[in-house]
C-alpha cells in the first residue's frame, strides 16, 4: 500500500519536470526510495517531491495568464468549497443520537482531516496567488473573501440579514486572519504551524464566546470533557478554518521559500 | 558555467554540504539530511546546479539485477564550481555575520 502511494506520488512529482528529465529523475527518486529505511521516511520523501512547485527555469517566473488563472480559481475555490460543505455538513450536524454520535464523531475527525489534506491541494494549484497579492495579504484575501461570501449567501437565498450571525462571522473571519498572518510572518515551520492550528481553535471561540458542550454530556456519561471534545471535532466552522489555515499559511510559506534570496555578485570563473 | 547564482538560503545549504566534502560523491538522501532539506526542495535546486554547470551528476555503475536495487545518482562539484562556491558561502557568512539581524532579514525577502 505505501510503496503504491510513494510510486504515485513520484509519478505526480515527475509530471510536472520538463520532460527530457522526467525519465531520469524518476529513476533517481525511485533508487533513493528504495535505499530509504522505513515507511514513515519513503512516504515523506514521495510526499514532499509531490508537493513542491514544479521545477523549472528560474528566468521564466513571470506569467501573468497564469498567475490570474490561479487567482480566480483561488477565488472559486475559497468562496465555493467552504459553502458547498456548509452545506452538505447540514445532513448530518443538525442531529444527534446514541446511535450517530459514534460515527459522527468519526466523520467530524475526518472532516478536519480532509480540511488539511484539500487545503494543501489547493494551495498546491493556485501558488500564482502570491504573484499578483502580495504574501501578506493572502489571510485578508482568504478569510476577508470567506466572511463577504458568508454574509452574502443567506441574502442571496432571501433571506435578511442577521446581525448576530454576521458578528459572529466577523470575528470568526478577523481572530482567524490575524493569526494567519502572524503564523505566516514566522519562519520555523513546527511553530507557524503550531499557530495555525492554534488559530482554528480560536477563531471558533471567537464565534461561539463561550465554553459550552450544549447538552452533548448526555452521550458521554455526563462528562464535560469528551463532551466538549465531540463538540469542536464535528464543529463545521473549525473544519472550514482549518482548510483556508492551511491552504493560506502554504501559500505564504511557499512563496517565502521560492522568492527569499540573497543577491551576490558575480564573480567571474 | 553560469557564475550568477541565485543564492538562497536552500541553496547555500546545499553548497555548504557539498563543499564540506569536495571530492566526496553526494547522493540525494545524503543530502537531504546534511542540508535538512526536504526532497521537493532539495531536487529542484540539484537540477538547477547542474544545469548551470556546478554540479556533475554521474550514475553509480552497478548492475541492478546482480546489485538488487537500482542504480543511485551521485551529484559532485565541478572543479571550477567549488572556489565560486566557497566564495559565495563566504560572502553569504560575512553579511549574516556583520549586517544586523533584521536588516538580512529583510534583504532575504526583498
Amino acid at each position: 500500500m505505501i510503496k503504491r502511494i510513494c510510486s504515485t506520488f513520484l509519478t505526480a512529482a515527475a509530471r510536472r519536470w520538463p520532460e527530457d528529465l522526467r525519465d531520469e529523475m524518476l529513476a533517481e527518486w525511485r533508487a533513493e526510495l528504495h535505499a530509504t529505511p522505513g515507511n514513515a521516511r519513503r512516504l515523506r520523501y514521495a510526499a514532499s517531491l509531490a508537493a513542491s512547485r514544479p521545477h523549472r527555469e528560474p528566468a521564466v517566473v513571470v506569467r501573468p495568464g497564469r498567475n490570474f488563472a490561479h487567482a480566480v480559481l483561488s477565488l472559486v475555490l475559497i468562496a465555493g468549497l467552504p459553502m458547498l460543505y456548509l452545506q452538505l455538513a447540514l445532513g448530518w450536524t443538525t442531529f444527534r443520537s446514541d446511535d450517530t454520535i459514534t460515527w459522527q464523531a468519526w466523520v467530524g475527525a475526518g472532516s478536519i482531516v480532509a480540511a488539511v489534506v484539500l487545503g494543501i491541494i489547493c494551495a498546491g494549484v493556485t501558488t500564482g496567488v502570491t504573484q499578483l497579492i502580495r504574501p501578506a495579504f493572502v489571510p485578508l484575501w482568504t478569510f476577508g473573501l470567506m466572511f463577504a461570501v458568508f454574509t452574502a449567501w443567506p441574502l442571496l437565498e432571501g433571506f435578511s440579514l442577521n446581525r448576530s450571525h454576521v458578528g459572529d462571522g466577523f470575528r470568526w473571519a478577523l481572530s482567524a486572519g490575524v493569526l494567519c498572518a502572524l503564523a505566516g510572518r514566522v519562519r520555523r515551520a513546527p511553530l507557524s504551524w503550531g499557530i495555525v492550528a492554534t488559530a482554528a481553535l480560536v477563531s471558533y471561540w471567537s464565534a461561539v464566546t463561550r465554553f459550552d458542550p450544549y447538552g452533548m454530556e448526555v452521550f458521554f456519561g455526563g462528562e464535560f470533557l469528551p463532551a466538549y471534545l465531540f463538540v469542536l471535532v464535528t464543529a463545521v466552522s473549525i473544519h472550514v478554518a482549518v482548510f483556508l489555515l492551511v491552504y493560506a499559511n502554504l501559500l505564504i510559506r511557499r512563496h517565502r521559500a521560492t522568492q527569499a534570496q540573497v543577491v551576490t555578485p558575480p564573480v567571474a570563473a | 558555467m553560469n557564475t550568477e547564482l541565485r543564492m538562497t538560503v536552500p541553496v547555500a545549504r546545499v553548497l555548504a554540504a557539498l563543499v564540506a566534502d569536495p571530492t566526496g560523491d553526494h547522493y540525494g538522501m545524503a543530502l537531504m539530511q546534511s542540508s535538512e532539506l526536504p526532497s521537493g526542495t532539495l531536487y529542484p535546486i540539484l537540477a538547477r546546479l547542474t544545469e548551470a554547470g556546478w554540479l556533475e551528476k554521474r550514475w553509480e555503475e552497478i548492475d541492478p539485477s546482480v546489485a538488487g536495487r537500482p542504480a543511485r545518482a551521485y551529484y559532485r562539484l565541478t572543479p571550477a564550481a567549488l572556489p565560486i562556491a566557497r566564495q559565495r558561502l563566504a560572502e553569504l557568512h560575512e553579511q549574516t555575520r556583520t549586517a544586523p539581524a533584521h536588516t538580512v532579514a529583510k534583504e532575504a525577502t526583498a
